[in-house]
């Protein structure tokens, strides 16, 4: 699934790190969402939206 | 203080307990395949039993680590845990049907199936690695 994860992080100014701490999860997921290679659980990405003050569609896109 | 240290340190402990404790199973099965033991058998019932419990102790313990690491994991890791654990399972019921059927028609010495727990130990350690690999 796309996202604009590394967007809305480059937009903040953080790190991997500091957003997987943001999120409480691992910056491995944190780099597995970014790239595409995972797709978050229902719970993470609604904590993801209320981080970013965005809908979670704004934010995913499961359009192929 | 970082979210990601208590899944770092639950990793170390995972990883540090289980091969502690897949070497203790190890020792215990070298202990008892030693001639004292195996002259004194056959064992009473009960001393059979307590020692097949001593052995497979680790073995329990190992599984609870397990869940234990599975469950304080963050989701990824949590769900390349649970792929993990169902590929090593397959393996493991793949590996002791054909044991099983090579033992049938006597092809094999028969298995000790208490080896299987420790295959399947490996067999987790090993797809573990390649889920993250898969991740990076």
């Amino acid at each position: 699934m796309k996202n604009i994860l590394r967007d809305l992080r480059g937009e903040k100014g953080w790190s991997q790190q500091k957003l997987a701490d943001h999120l409480g999860v691992s910056r491995q997921t944190v780099n597995a969402l970014e790239t595409g290679k995972y797709d978050p659980s229902l719970p993470l990405a609604f904590k993801i939206g209320r981080l970013f003050e965005k809908r979670i569609e704004e934010i995913f896109d499961d359009e192929e | 203080m970082s979210a990601t240290n208590p899944i770092r340190s639950a990793r170390h402990r995972y990883l540090w307990r289980t091969t502690a404790l897949m070497l203790l199973f190890a020792l215990l099965l070298v202990a008892f395949d030693q001639e004292w033991l195996v002259s004194m058998q056959p064992l009473p019932p009960l001393a059979s039993w307590g020692l097949v419990a001593l052995t497979c102790l680790p073995l329990f313990l190992v599984a609870y680590e397990m869940v234990v690491f599975t469950r304080s994991s963050d989701e990824l890791v949590s769900r390349m845990q649970v792929q993990a654990a169902a590929i090593s399972a397959l393996v493991v019921l793949l590996l002791g049907a054909v044991l099983g059927m090579a033992d049938f028609f006597d092809l094999i010495e028969p298995f000790n199936t208490a080896l299987l727990l420790p295959i399947a130990a490996i067999v987790h350690g090993a797809a573990g690695f390649w889920q993250e690999y898969r991740m990076r």
